[in-house]
């Protein structure tokens, strides 16, 4: 849904005036200047092209400045994207456009005729038009649209019921009427034609550079043309088609056209429906045994999605277009229509073979092949070829087609326009015996959206589209933590063995507590970039004797989640409620003083969402609504965060207490369920119950509620749209007093707010050990209410500071996604300098206390990236603040500044330091990136106290940073190294003693995209040590990685993988080692094991040794590994292989068949260890006698 | 006169002498060797006493670190503190008198009257939490926060590992109490953490020893100030130095699985 996007910059940046005349006016009309997300029958109030009461009279208070649109060419950055390592080999897209006639009908035989009428030059026959309701009146050219129009038994060629005349804006005589709004978009807005076309074009413009390698076929025509109108000058000749027999209308009875035209008779009419060759029945598509000239439009290969798109948006009349004409006929009372859609499948497959064929070498082994058939209706033609061909029969063959030693499975995906229900049964087949998907449509948005998702099937792995399977990836770490699993079942419904199991295997004994015992992976799948959230037993206990529990907790991997409410499709993943009625899902509207409230995002509240959302009221329904049905979204860049009840072992204090003390958090906390909270790309922050994987609650930020619309058409590979992709980040924190459990989250690149909740009842009520639908029911009552379980806290900047009519589109060139950036709102004018620097929140924060009271408590979070834009947004401009380069400390209760409430100013560091009160910019060196503290802080504090007084960052000029801070909000900031090299990741900390502080981190990052700058060279693994109270620090070690260069827009060489993490004085980084050369060769993830000093930490060649020369890489696994993640004595990391790879999965001996894995390490029958989290300690010990 | 020069010869010559000086020695060889042994004797029981007493003091020592190692496992210690509701027997001068842990420890004996290996002798274990209960009462140290002991672990020695892998005759018992010292008048709850342990061990010849131990609960490893910049977990769980994956220096094992599929397998 992003119209104005191609509107303005239609493809690669182009202007609005290599726009075809015709159809840029179109889309304007259609989506308006505010960006409407879908054609008139289903959002044909988003755009608000009249005032529409005084809503709209204050919502034009706005001003059209602040609806400006606008294009913006900047360089001068480095963004990173997350869905780099999917875009490897893009796959090739053929699109097959059906071009019969029958598309210039609505999918409910009424023809609009696509040519022009003067209303003068035949005044006789215009009498057979009196009746026109409205009136043709003083146009000087009208249309016509034809009802029930059909083919007639010869010797009369179509037959309709009556004509209803459309008068045009067109007047021949004044060229500046010429390609009206109201001629070119309106006329044929019901048009399969215009749907279709419309559809398609908004995909070409969402994906329109390397994501797909597009081709366009049509039918079988022979020399189509337009006739003398639409694509003449004057209003209709002589070479009209005819006649056009009305058989219900007596009064056009009465007439029949003469001039210029004459259609042979009373009742008898012209039409200029396009000419096929010369319109005899061997002309016909059906009869062209081999395909004419011309049927491949646009021949399958990289970078043609601009010259595809110019064929798409062609108008009517113009030659180089979509041309609907057909020879058709009647048999009967049975009309057939010339829709040879075997033909066309055998032009397909003839397309697909070529293109394999001129494929290089290095891809075609892994390259998978689309085809997209967008058709009015079934296969058809005369009684010869409907007696020779049958197109579902031959979409089997697209499951093995072989070219150049390379055999393809294609899959036929169907978007059938306005299809009848007799002829859809035939279209489903062809998309079933191909392995594609067949939906019958009626809207643009709804072409574009599968559109969409047939690309996205491109990028399921090449091996899972032959198996006609989904592909999974993972790209955030898996995390494990603790879930009451006692009388817990696996995926399939079947009891868990030794769920509960007491010590000694006794069952008056003492449970044995069963902790980090279940694995959270989440992934997306491809095509639907549906979210796939997963949960896993961690290990399960064995009886052993010679344990002092009596048993041994050895690795497991059942999965979890059993189905409840008859979906078994879902059991073993995440899922809403199968009711969307039953959702909780809500948003935050601002009051205008500072305030606001929580507001549940449903259609009851449409009214109240509308103006948050830019949208008429009746727009704002049917998007919510679309919206609460669809499923979880896709984490791209958000890890879930596992809350479990209050653990903390020794408490912090006497509030805090233990399980089993009453009166404290931890105590009357201690039978809270555990909650997995996520955000998607759905537009949600989610709170998922870790023991059902229900989701019970949603938010969407207000900030975010403008952008839902461009959820209508489906996500693009390339352009793709982020929401909330941030981690969540949960922290234990004490405020006034008590005991709080608080969520806090920003929304990565989808947007430039952080927000805060309390989540401290987020789980009670419902006893954690309890899992049938009705004890979900009764969760999900817990949450049904605004601020019942979950408390908004704040945001930061402030939602009220926020514009949602604010529209922006920039053109970038800094690796954002499409290079396109559109601002589905912003900062208000209102807004503070401290929230003006605020970029895409990326950096999750770190909270912590920041005195020994705990009166103040810091929530301390970099600004995130934003493009070098800021002078050309409305309410930022020239004068404003750089945002991206600045830390800030925000009071972890109120979301202000720590001792900085106005935000009027930050402070910024000159040369290796500075100091600032509450927010701190480090600035920007004059280089080809603009700075940005995009990784999240690491923070810290002196040893043996609680107050956390200073964290770690490094930035994009790849500067590593020491923040300190207080409680006063005094912040200070030095600089440690300079590596001159972009750091996009956090850092691990590694204390050693009362005083040293070690920091771990890698400069670059396996999403950056090598074309931007920064993206190549050699990139490395840090270690220092901070020099305190000395300034700077110490570079104990560093471990390059293998240089980076470009080629073919893929990098080759190493890349971290994100952050590294520390356990038991080690450091553990990941890395991806990509091989452009071999594109369909999977990724190598390297895991890196160092000391703190540097040196190896494990027998990695597992001689029983350490060798004085062993290598620091412990493994070696296929695919993109995430970072590390170490819980219990293990790591863990998941790794997905990339969109090639011609192997059937790397799941090895585990049968993965999509290449998403988790790789362990540890001892596998050393679970549970409990360290980390609970000791005991003898602090007395006297002999009695 | 001729007579007495032969005795004085035979006087002279001291004949018997030796056998006199040889049974005197003999006398005393025989004394010194009964010494001896009767010294080695008693040394023996000496040590005997000795060493049953080290090791009824080592298998003290032992019980409350096997009961340390079930205290890891119970989060709750308020479930320990808790008397078993069914086993009230009498105890002169001790109301409401349960002297059994209502959870117990994973090493305990079928019996709570058991004999002694090598020795015959019976102990009655909760009688022995009687005298124990009623010393505490008539001492009297802390008021309502006096210790309330409930038996928790008790066994053989042997008992300890299977397969009778200790060659030891040793009895243990071990009771539990709440510390007195949290001061919350309440020696069924814990406030603070800490838990007072008062274990026997019981052995041939009437051997007892007897240790007091105070133990609390503290996190597995040094609490860090800092986080370690993993994402997914409990902010303040993360300030928590985490112990080595494995041990370093070693091989790593490596398991994987698939997502879809599930199902951990080692490599």
């Amino acid at each position: 849904m992003r119209r104005l996007r191609h509107f303005l910059t239609p493809l690669g940046g182009a202007s609005l005036d290599s726009l075809p005349p015709a159809f840029a006016p179109a889309f304007r009309r259609s989506y308006g200047a505010a960006g409407r997300c879908a054609p008139a029958a289903t959002f044909g109030d988003f755009a608000p092209p009249r005032a529409r009461g005084r809503r709209r009279v204050r919502a034009a208070k706005g001003i059209l400045s602040v609806l400006a649109v606008l294009c913006w060419t900047v360089s001068a950055s480095a963004q990173l994207d997350p869905l780099t390592i999917l875009r490897r080999v893009p796959p090739t897209v053929i699109v097959v456009f059906d071009t019969s006639l029958e598309m210039l009908t609505d999918g409910a035989d009424t023809f609009y005729d696509p040519g022009f009428y003067s209303s003068t030059a035949d005044p006789t026959v215009m009498n057979a038009f009196a009746a026109a309701s409205p009136p043709i009146g003083a146009a000087k050219t009208y249309r016509r649209v034809f009802r029930n129009f059909h083919y007639a038994v010869s010797p009369g060629k179509y037959q309709a019921d009556r004509i209803a005349p459309v008068a045009a804006t067109w007047d021949p005589s004044n060229a500046l009427t010429s390609n009206a709004v109201a001629d070119t978009t309106t006329y044929f807005a019901n048009t399969r034609w215009q749907v279709a076309r419309n559809g398609l074009a908004q995909a070409l413009t969402e994906t329109n550079t390397s994501a797909a390698r597009w081709g366009l076929l049509r039918l079988r025509q022979k020399s189509p043309a337009w006739r003398s109108t639409p694509g003449g000058t004057a209003a209709g000749g002589s070479d009209c088609d005819k006649p056009v027999t009305i058989l219900t209308d007596p009064t056009q009875a009465l007439y029949g056209d003469t001039t210029p035209c004459n259609a042979g008779g009373l009742g008898k009419y012209a039409t200029y429906a396009p000419l096929l060759g010369a319109g005899a029945a061997a002309d016909a598509g059906y009869a062209q045994s081999t395909a004419p000239s011309g049927t491949v439009v646009v021949t399958p290969g990289a970078n043609n999605a601009t010259a595809m798109y110019n064929v798409v948006a062609a108008q009517a009349g113009n030659p180089s277009g979509i041309i609907p004409a057909s020879v058709g006929g009647r048999t009967g009372t049975t009309d057939y229509a010339d829709r040879p859609l075997s033909y066309a499948l055998d032009d397909a497959k003839a397309a697909v073979m070529s293109a394999m064929t001129g494929d290089s070498a290095a891809n075609r082994t892994c390259r998978n092949y689309i085809i997209v058939l967008v058709t009015g209706g079934q296969d058809s033609g005369d009684a010869t070829y409907v007696g020779a061909n049958n197109a579902a029969t031959r979409a089997t063959q697209f499951l093995t087609i072989t070219s150049s030693g390379t055999t393809r499975s294609v899959p036929i995906h169907v978007i059938g326009i306005k299809v009848k229900a007799a002829e859809e049964a035939q279209l489903q087949s062809i998309a079933t015996n191909s392995r594609g998907v067949y939906h019958n449509v009626t809207t643009e948005s709804e072409v574009t959206r599968w559109v969409n998702y047939a690309v996205q099937s491109g990028y399921a792995r090449q091996a899972d589209i032959d198996a006609g399977n989904p592909s999974e990836y993972v790209t955030v770490s898996p995390i494990v933590g603790t879930v009451n699993l006692t009388a817990g079942k696996d995926s399939a419904g079947a009891a868990l063995p030794n769920d509960v199991v007491h010590i000694g295997g006794v069952s008056t004994n003492a449970i044995v507590p069963q902790r980090s015992n279940v694995l959270i992976s989440a992934g997306f799948e491809m095509p639907g970039f549906y979210g796939r959230l997963r949960a896993f037993r961690t290990y399960k206990p064995v009886t052993d004797a010679t344990k002092s529990s009596g048993y041994k907790f050895v690795n497991d991997g059942t999965k979890l989640w059993p189905d409840l409410d008859s979906r078994p499709s879902l059991a073993g993943q995440a899922r809403t409620p199968s009711s969307a009625s039953s959702r909780n899902v809500y948003t935050y509207i601002p009051n205008g003083a500072g305030g606001g409230s929580i507001v549940a995002f449903t259609t009851t509240n449409a009214s109240t969402l509308a103006p948050a959302m830019n949208l008429t009221a009746t727009a704002a329904t049917t998007l919510i609504d679309y919206v609460r049905q669809q499923p979880l979204g896709a984490p791209i860049g958000s890890t879930p965060a596992l809350m479990d009840p209050p653990s903390l072992d020794p408490p912090p204090d006497n509030d805090y207490g233990r399980a089993g003390s009453t009166g404290t958090f931890a105590g009357d906390h201690e039978n809270r369920r555990s909650i997995l909270f996520v955000g998607l790309n759905d537009g949600m922050m989610h709170a998922i119950d870790a023991r059902t994987g229900y989701e019970v609650w949603a938010f969407i930020p207000y900030n975010l509620l403008p952008k839902l619309r461009t959820l209508y058409d489906g996500q693009s590979v390339e352009q793709f749209e982020y929401f909330v992709d941030s981690s969540p980040k949960l922290a234990e924190v004490k405020i006034s007093g008590v005991w709080h459990s608080l969520l806090l989250f920003g929304q990565g690149p989808g947007g430039i707010f952080y927000q805060c909740f309390d989540v401290s009842e987020a789980g009670m009520g419902v006893a954690p050990d309890k899992d049938t639908l009705s004890d979900v029911n009764n969760l999900l009552q817990k949450f049904d209410s605004p601020d019942e379980s979950i408390v908004f806290r704040w945001a930061f900047p402030n939602y009220g500071h926020f514009d949602p009519a604010i529209k922006q589109t920039f053109t970038l060139s800094d690796g954002t996604p499409g290079n396109k950036l559109v601002l589905w709102g912003d900062l208000s004018a209102s807004a503070t300098y401290a929230e003006k620097t605020v970029g895409y929140t990326w950096s999750d924060p770190a909270v912590g206390p920041l005195d020994s009271t705990r009166s103040v408590n810091g929530v301390v979070v970099g600004s995130g990236y934003f493009p070098d834009i800021e002078s050309a947004i409305t309410n930022r401009g020239v004068s404003g603040p750089k945002a991206g380069t600045t830390m800030f400390v925000l009071n972890a209760d109120t979301g202000v500044l720590v001792g900085n409430s106005t935000g009027a100013t930050c402070g910024t560091v000159s040369g290796t330091s500075g100091s600032g009160t509450g927010c701190l910019s480090v600035g920007d060196v004059s280089n080809a990136r603009k700075n940005a503290l995009h990784a999240d802080p690491t923070a810290a504090g002196d040893y043996g106290s609680p107050v956390v007084n200073k964290a770690y960052i490094g930035d994009i000029d790849g500067k590593y940073w020491k923040f300190g801070f207080d409680s006063t909000g005094a912040l200070t900031a030095n600089l440690m190294v300079d590596t001159g090299v972009p750091i996009y990741a956090s850092s691990a900390l590694l204390f050693v003693g009362s005083t040293d502080v070690y920091m771990f981190f890698a400069t670059g990052s396996d999403s950056l995209p090598t074309s931007t700058s920064g993206g190549t060279g050699t990139f490395r693994l840090y270690g220092l040590k901070d020099n305190s109270p000395a300034s700077g620090a110490t570079t104990k070690f560093t471990i390059d990685l293998a240089s980076v260069t470009q080629s073919g827009g893929l990098a080759n060489g190493e890349r971290p993988s994100t952050s590294p993490t520390v356990a038991g004085d080690i450091v553990f980084y990941t890395s991806t080692t990509e091989v452009a050369a071999t594109p369909c060769v999977d990724f190598t993830a390297n895991l890196y094991a160092v000391t703190y000093s540097g040196s190896a930490a494990y027998d990695a060649n597992n001689n029983g040794r350490l060798d004085n020369n062993e290598s620091n890489i412990v493994r070696t696994a296929t695919g993109r590994a995430t970072a590390p993640f170490i819980v219990d004595q293990h790591l863990y990391f998941a790794t997905s292989a990339g969109s090639g790879g011609a192997g059937s999965g790397n799941g090895g001996s585990t049968g993965d068949r999509n290449g998403a894995k988790i790789e362990a390490f540890g001892d596998p029958e050393d679970f549970n260890n409990g360290v980390g989290q609970v000791g005991v300690r003898i602090l007395s010990w006297r002999e009695i006698r | 006169m001729t007579h007495q020069p032969a005795t004085i010869d035979r006087l002279k010559r001291e004949e018997g002498t030796a056998l006199i000086i040889a049974l005197m020695a003999t006398m005393l060889l025989t004394a010194l060797g009964m010494t001896l042994v009767l010294t080695s004797n008693t040394e023996t029981m000496i040590s005997g006493n000795y060493r049953n007493s080290q090791e009824a003091l080592y298998a003290a020592d032992a019980a409350v670190e096997r009961v340390m190692q079930d205290l890891l496992l119970i989060p709750r210690w308020n479930d320990i503190l808790t008397g078993n509701s069914t086993i009230t027997p009498a105890c002169a001068g001790v109301s409401t008198f349960t002297p059994v842990s209502s959870t117990l420890s994973g090493f305990i004996d079928s019996t709570t009257t058991p004999t002694i290996p090598d020795s015959g002798q019976s102990i009655n274990l909760l009688n022995a939490t009687c005298t124990l209960q009623k010393s505490t009462d008539t001492l009297n140290l802390w008021g309502a926060n006096n210790p309330a002991w409930r038996l928790f672990a008790y066994g053989r020695m042997q008992s300890m590992l299977p397969n009778n892998t200790i060659d030891s005759q040793m009895y243990m018992a071990v009771w539990v109490a709440d510390d007195p010292a949290d001061n919350d008048g309440n020696p069924s709850t814990d406030a603070n953490g800490t838990l007072t342990l008062h274990a026997e061990a019981y052995g041939p010849s009437g051997t007892r020893k007897v240790i007091e131990v105070t133990v609390a609960k503290t996190s597995g490893t040094e609490i860090e100030r800092g986080q370690i910049a993993q994402r997914g977990q409990d902010e303040l769980n993360q300030r928590a130095r985490k112990a080595a994956v494995q041990t370093p220096g070693k091989a790593l094992s490596n398991m994987q699985m698939g997502v879809r599929p599930g199902g951990m397998v080692v490599q």
